[in-house]
């Protein structure tokens, strides 16, 4: 794993994967926009509205994964102390929180219709908005000092305390009794939803894991070059 | 579809508008900076030859 965690292994590694996930991410994105929209039933319950399930369950999902991406890295930064560990959190953040606007956004166009309203401060919906916050958060704060080497340490603490809420959000539903309903999909082997809606689900669950390593691979890459501006202009004036 | 159609794409089209968003704003800033690195490495090169034909005159 160390082997890998230098910006020129990296480089090489991410120019050869970028154009396969960024393909595949459009591919099965399309696939399950067609299978999620025209091809998938209607529920018994909520009607056409559950078409809305196939963007905001899997942007959930990632709003989730992704933070848990960035405290690995945050904690690979601070006990290895791997600037690509650090490029790689940094590049993170931005997707994490694109990811939990889509989820809140998304949530409340499902709410007003099912529930009859956009928001309620139950124990699911407020800690995903608490999440967006730290998003925001770990944002403004490497980007708040002058020595940009205390921002991301002190930004990578805050990505670790905030771990904390990662299992409140996924154990809200069965902690406290919530307006939001309880996981469908905890085991693949025996989930409570039909194959037919499970195959959009998944393809929308792929594409946006496809699209977040293509935006995290163009993220990098940026951050890389402009350390290598930032180096040639300082041996240039210095 | 039925009445609640809107809620359908506007979830759709808000989740389309902000991943393409952040797609679009990601490459143009790799845009930029690989721009600025390539006319840095120019640079350096223009002027690393000046020197040297100079060096070499005197």
């Amino acid at each position: 794993m160390h082997k890998f965690a230098n910006p020129a292994q990296f480089t090489k590694i991410a120019s050869r994967v970028l154009p396969w996930t960024s393909s595949f991410a459009a591919v099965c994105s399309l696939f399950g926009l067609y299978f999620g929209i025209f091809d998938s039933p209607a529920d018994y319950q909520q009607g056409e509205t559950v078409r809305i399930m196939y963007v905001h369950v899997p942007a959930a999902w990632m709003s989730l994964f992704i933070y848990s991406l960035m405290a690995a890295a945050s904690a690979s930064f601070l006990i290895w102390k791997h600037s690509l560990a650090d490029i790689a959190a940094r590049s993170l953040a931005p997707i994490g929180a694109a990811f939990t606007a889509i989820t809140l956004i998304t949530g409340a166009l499902w709410g007003q219709p099912m529930w009859g309203t956009w928001w309620v401060w139950d124990a699911r919906l407020t800690s995903v908005l608490v999440l967006f916050f730290l998003y925001l958060g770990y944002m403004a704060l490497v980007n708040a000092f002058d020595d940009p080497e205390k921002g991301s340490k002190a930004a990578a603490g805050l990505a670790l305390i905030g771990f904390v809420n990662v299992p409140i959000i996924k154990f809200s539903v069965d902690w406290w009794n919530t307006l939001h309903q309880p996981a469908s999909l905890s085991r693949l082997d025996a989930p409570a939803i039909d194959i037919s809606m499970l195959t959009p689900l998944l393809l929308m669950a792929l594409g946006f894991k496809l699209l977040l390593i293509s935006i995290l691979i163009i993220k990098m890459r940026t951050i890389l070059i402009e350390k290598r501006i930032e180096a040639k202009q300082l041996l240039k004036s210095g | 579809m039925d009445m609640y159609e809107q809620f359908i794409w506007s979830a759709y089209g808000a989740t389309a508008i902000l991943l393409v968003t952040l797609l679009a704003y990601s490459l143009f800033r790799y845009r930029i900076a690989q721009r600025q690195l390539d006319e840095l490495v120019k640079n350096n090169r223009e002027q690393g030859e000046k020197t040297s034909k100079v060096e070499k005159n005197s």
